[in-house]
């Protein structure tokens, strides 16, 4: 049974009607990981023994027939910096190389409920700063597409791994899009959810007010039905969203008369030319169905990126203070006194961009820059947030890019962030704003994938869904896929 | 505005990481770019808008005053680097606050 | 030259909540070492912090208690600095917006009452405990952590430099600690930590109207000992001034209790670069109107308030006003009495100042402990004003209600100790009693009238102290005139 291939609802038949058991496939895809894993470096650890144990109880449950859900028995990839008890969770860095958390992330305990099966902690840029998994204490992780290629990043492990079919979903972070930058790179879905929408306790936090962890998917259905089980309220985290997501396949809207926004800003500079007419063909084929096409300006998005940096690296500088070799992680031996103690074990458990995140935040953060460049960011974000309202009030959904550039080759643009990547520039705005956003592949150019981008006020995920599930259903989706290849 | 190697160096003793000369001359390069790159902030005038702090905007969101179960000391001390006596274990403190 | 001293307190307060200020680990004192800790509280990768309604409340009524202006908005910012008991890297404060601003205590300091600024108060989390392997914190070969008391919530109360000499530094804090404790929002434990205090001491010529440069002194843990160092180091300052050589920088000095000297623990650096910024995990508190009110109307009579009440309801000296009013149960303990007792208030404050004073210091135990009612107390005084005993039993009668919290009316009847008012038995008494000491009768007859003290005496000693004292007097006043006229 190739079930490299199969989608959530064939795997689901096949489980349900007994022709294969949970273990056995989960073996099949532990399998397929021993095979590709080792040159693709999607996972940083594979959870073999917890996999199939786990598989083992989804038997028993299939066998009941008690509580089980679209997710029983399914195997799951999950970024390593999402929390799993007595596994190891590294998050990309060296600092944290035997670290085992002593809790499950929300997330994690809503899939186990769910049924599901944990195989494996993914590669990721370390601490999740980076955009193509090349900045991991743990070797980079190459595009299933083309191996000279990265997979994006940061949540590259879990791209590659869902793409190549090592696993059928994934769950990845979103800080500046994380999870969409890499899925376009890779050909598969990625959803950054509403801010608030899936609990943030048990991710290991970059820029907690951006950070935002989300599903990752080969189809528009099974991105849903993973959305739905780790979306929840959770009064664990203050800034859980009280409002329960709507159910699987409530899709508000008809499409005809849907007002779909083309804000030009995304479509301009140095955006390749093919992305751009891949993404005005998706747009061609919506407004056959009946979706009107609006064209609109968000002049603050010049702005995004800068804004990005100078928030994200700021509160990045927090979130890493907690590493100072005094209670987990690595520590440096040798030191005399705590103060060098906790200098060195910094200097030799971060990498360099974690490192150069550090210095920029708190540079943002001390007298002098804190008002001119930390404060005024928070102000710009509030005119980002009023520009895209605006937008909303003239259209229902918007409609870019993901990405300007196709999966670019390793060590291209590896840079020291000394260019700076404009990967960015289509995916952090929804960051900034707390609204959904949500990447499909729409085409392939010259063998690789390409990514457009939905975005919908907060909370309007359906609207998402529907689109791209229409898009879908249509093909403008790439007909080969890069498991074919494998 | 730019950055000196000085400061630099003060910035990273404030967050505590030990540089070396040359890592201070390479940073102090990347962070004056990276600051040169979000000067760009600079040209637009935004001081009749309130700073967007938070990813919601939801306020008094808080629990009652009641008792969970804390961990079982094992797992508190489960990663310590060093331990002695339930404690974690670290070389001297010099500086006290 | 005259001198004056500039003193200001930075005052922590442990609140009184069952659990901490972001988790739910209790606040327990004297757990085992790190018993109570969770991962939000040793800060592990991923924990988020939830706040505790409790502690806002009881921040606020503090606030209205010191005449605070309460924050409509308040929220909590990171104050970023490295340490070892501090498990995030920063410690959730109130930098931006502390819940209160522009209070005020008053304080009766040299018989004239002042109004003590208190510009701020604001809510934070308590660090974890270092223990030094060593003799000190200066020779320790290592330290160990224990992070029980990590995110306790602690008020900080900050004063304005308005108080000028030790004692009413004293007096300060121990009216902040009577009212505190009247609000009933901390045990005010300084031996226990509970209650802290640091202080910002300066010394100038009078008259002068720039401020010396201040010293700051740590590590009190008593009242005395804040007297204690304030005068060492205010005397070292001003003999510094004499000899022409005043301070020249700024300082830390911790108070050495043995050495009964304040020492030199290191100069002030620049002011500390903390790197505030707003916490994106904990979300904003608004505080409504109503709910002021609602705490407003439970906050009992301040101290201050009920010393005037008692001075003018009462008719009480200010003397007994201020020592009832500073503790509540002993002013809710005088209040009852007196209302249960239909003579003068004072003979209440008499007694509760004079014998339950006496044998709660003999005893060494707590107001509360006190085995006497207030009803009890009244009745007593009720029999002493209806002579049914006199006051030298009553007192014997208190002592027994004390140790046993038996009615003063049943210790009375049981034993059989009402006075002895009969002029008839008093009169035989002393005829015996005359006849049986003929010598101090002669003596008084010859004008030693000190010689009838020995004969009362003998009198009372035969009802074993329950005569009418005024009664014995009189009779045997008439018998021995009669005595010496015949
Ligand atoms: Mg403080
Ligand atoms: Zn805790």
């Amino acid at each position: 049974m190739d079930v490299a291939r199969m989608n959530l609802f064939d795997l689901r038949r096949v489980l349900d009607a007994g022709e294969i058991s949970a273990v056995e496939l989960t073996s099949l895809f532990l399998d397929r990981i021993t095979q590709l894993n080792p040159e693709l470096n999607a996972f940083i650890t594979v959870t073999g023994e917890e996999a199939l144990h786990s598989a083992k109880e989804a038997d028993t449950r299939l066998a009941s027939g008690e509580g089980i859900t679209p997710l029983t028995g399914i195997p799951i990839a999950v970024k390593d910096n999402i929390c799993t008890k007595g596994v190891r969770t590294t998050c990309g860095s060296k600092l944290l190389e035997n670290y085992l958390p002593v809790y499950d992330a929300t997330v994690v305990t809503k899939l186990k409920k769910a049924g599901a099966v944990l195989i494996g902690k993914t590669n990721l840029d370390e601490f999740a700063m980076g955009s193509s998994t090349e900045d991991s204490g743990y070797g980079l992780t190459l595009n299933p597409w083309d191996r000279q290629r990265v997979a994006g990043g940061s949540s590259g492990g879990s791209a590659a791994a869902v793409a190549a079919g090592m696993a059928p979903l994934a769950l990845g972070s979103d800080t500046g899009g994380s999870i969409r930058q890499p899925s376009a790179f890779c050909g598969i879905l990625g959803l950054k959810p509403t801010y608030g929408r899936v609990s943030r306790l048990g991710l290991v936090p970059y820029a907690p007010s951006l950070d935002q962890i989300g599903s990752m998917a080969r189809r528009v259905r099974d991105l849903i039905i993973l959305d739905h089980y780790i979306s929840t309220y959770d009064p664990l985290d203050s800034t859980s969203l009280p409002e329960p997501p709507p159910e699987i396949g409530d899709f508000p809207r008809k499409l005809p008369g849907l007002r779909i926004g083309l804000p030009k800003e995304y479509f301009e500079e140095d955006l390749k030319p093919q992305i751009k007419e891949r993404v005005h063909t998706v747009a061609q084929v919506l407004e056959k169905e009946g979706c009107v096409l609006v064209e609109l300006s968000l002049p603050s998005l010049q702005y995004a990126v800068a804004t990005y940096y100078i928030l994200a690296w700021a509160e990045a500088s927090s979130s890493m203070a907690r590493y100072d070799g005094v209670r987990y992680g690595y520590r440096a031996t040798g030191e005399q006194d705590v103060l060098n103690m906790m200098m060195e074990t910094r200097k030799q458990g971060f990498g360099a961009e974690v490192k150069r995140r550090i210095l920029m935040g708190t540079c943002f953060l001390t007298e002098g820059y804190y008002e001119d460049y930390y404060r005024k960011a928070q102000r710009i974000r509030a005119l980002i947030k009023k520009d895209f309202e605006m937008a909303f009030t003239k259209c229902d959904l918007l409609l870019t890019p993901t990405t300007t550039v196709t999966a670019f080759k390793i060590g291209e643009n590896f840079t020291d962030s000394l260019i700076l990547t404009p990967t960015e520039r289509c995916t952090v705005a929804a960051n900034l704003t707390g609204i959904p956003g949500l990447s499909f592949p729409c085409g392939l150019i010259e063998g690789l994938p390409v990514g457009a981008q939905l975005m919908a006020p907060a909370g309007q995920e359906g609207i998402l869904f529907q689109v791209a599930s229409f898009c879908e259903s249509v093909g403008v989706m790439p007909e080969k896929e890069a498991i074919n290849g494998l | 505005m730019s950055l000196t190697e000085q400061q630099v160096k003060a910035l990273s003793f404030q967050a505590r990481l030990q540089l070396t000369a040359e890592e201070i001359v390479s940073f102090t390069a990347q962070l004056n770019k990276i600051l040169q790159y979000v000067a760009i902030i600079q040209e637009v005038s935004v001081d009749d808008l309130e700073p967007t702090i938070y990813g919601v905007s939801l306020t008094n969101i808080w629990r009652e005053d009641r008792v969970r179960l804390s961990l079982e000391r094992e797992a508190v001390l489960a990663n310590a680097p060093e331990q002695e006596n339930f404690c974690f274990k670290v070389p001297k403190i010099l500086e006290e606050d | 030259m005259a001198y004056e001293i500039v003193i200001g307190l930075e005052v922590h307060v442990e609140l009184k909540t069952e659990s901490k200020l972001c988790c739910g680990c209790s606040t327990k004192f004297n757990a085992e070492v790190n018993t109570l800790v969770c991962p939000v509280c040793l800060g592990l990768p991923g924990a988020l912090p939830v706040l505790n309604k409790k502690a806002v409340e009881l921040s606020i009524i503090t606030g209205l208690a010191l005449n605070c202006e309460i924050a409509e908005h308040c929220q909590f910012d990171r104050k970023q600095y490295f340490y070892p008991d501090l498990p995030k890297g920063y410690q959730l404060t109130q930098f931006y917006h502390p819940i209160g601003r522009e209070g005020w205590l008053e304080v009766n300091l040299a018989g004239k009452n002042r109004k003590i600024g208190i510009p701020r108060i604001h809510l934070e989390e308590e660090a974890g405990r270092s223990y030094h392997a060593g003799k000190g914190i200066i020779d320790a070969e290592y330290s160990l952590l224990d992070y029980n008391r990590s995110s306790i919530p602690l008020l900080e109360i900050v004063t304005a430099p308005e108080l000028h000499s030790p004692q009413e530094a004293k007096k300060f804090m121990e009216c902040l600690k009577t009212t505190l404790e009247y609000i009933d929002v901390s045990d005010c434990k300084m031996a226990e930590g509970s209650l802290r205090c640091d202080a910002n001491i300066s010394v100038r010529h009078r008259g002068d109207l720039q401020l010396g440069k201040r010293v700051e002194i740590k590590n009190m843990n008593s009242f005395r000992a804040l007297e204690a160092a304030l005068e060492d180091e205010a005397k070292r300052q001003v003999s510094l001034l004499q000899q022409g050589t005043p301070l020249q920088r700024e300082e830390s000095r911790a108070w050495v209790e043995e050495k009964g000297r304040t020492l030199f623990m290191r100069f002030k650096e620049e002011p500390h670069e903390y790197r505030y910024f707003p916490d994106p995990d904990l979300l904003p508190i608004e505080i409504a109107d109503h709910w002021i009110q609602d705490l407003r109307s439970q906050l009992p009579e301040l101290p201050q308030i009920k010393r005037q009440r008692y001075l003018r309801e009462y008719e009480l000296p200010a003397y007994d006003g201020e020592l009832l009013s500073s503790s509540k149960q002993m002013a809710d303990f005088f209040e009852l009495a007196v209302q249960a007792y239909d003579g003068e208030p004072k003979k209440v404050s008499n007694w509760i100042l004079g014998e339950l004073a006496r044998l709660i210091n003999l005893e060494k135990i707590e107001f509360g402990q006190v085995k006497v009612t207030p009803g009890a107390l009244a009745q007593l005084l009720t029999l002493l004003d209806q002579k049914v005993i006199n006051g030298k039993i009553a007192k014997m009668v208190f002592e027994e209600t004390f140790y046993t919290g038996k009615k003063p009316e049943a210790i009375v009847a049981e034993k059989d100790l009402e006075q002895v008012s009969d002029p008839k038995v008093i009169k035989e008494i002393v005829a015996r009693t005359i006849a049986a000491h003929p010598l101090p009768v002669r003596d008084y007859l010859r004008g030693k009238k000190k010689a009838l003290g020995f004969l009362v005496g003998q009198v009372m000693a035969e009802t074993k102290g329950k005569a009418n004292p005024e009664m014995v007097r009189d009779l045997l006043d008439e018998e021995l005139s009669f005595l010496s006229r015949s």
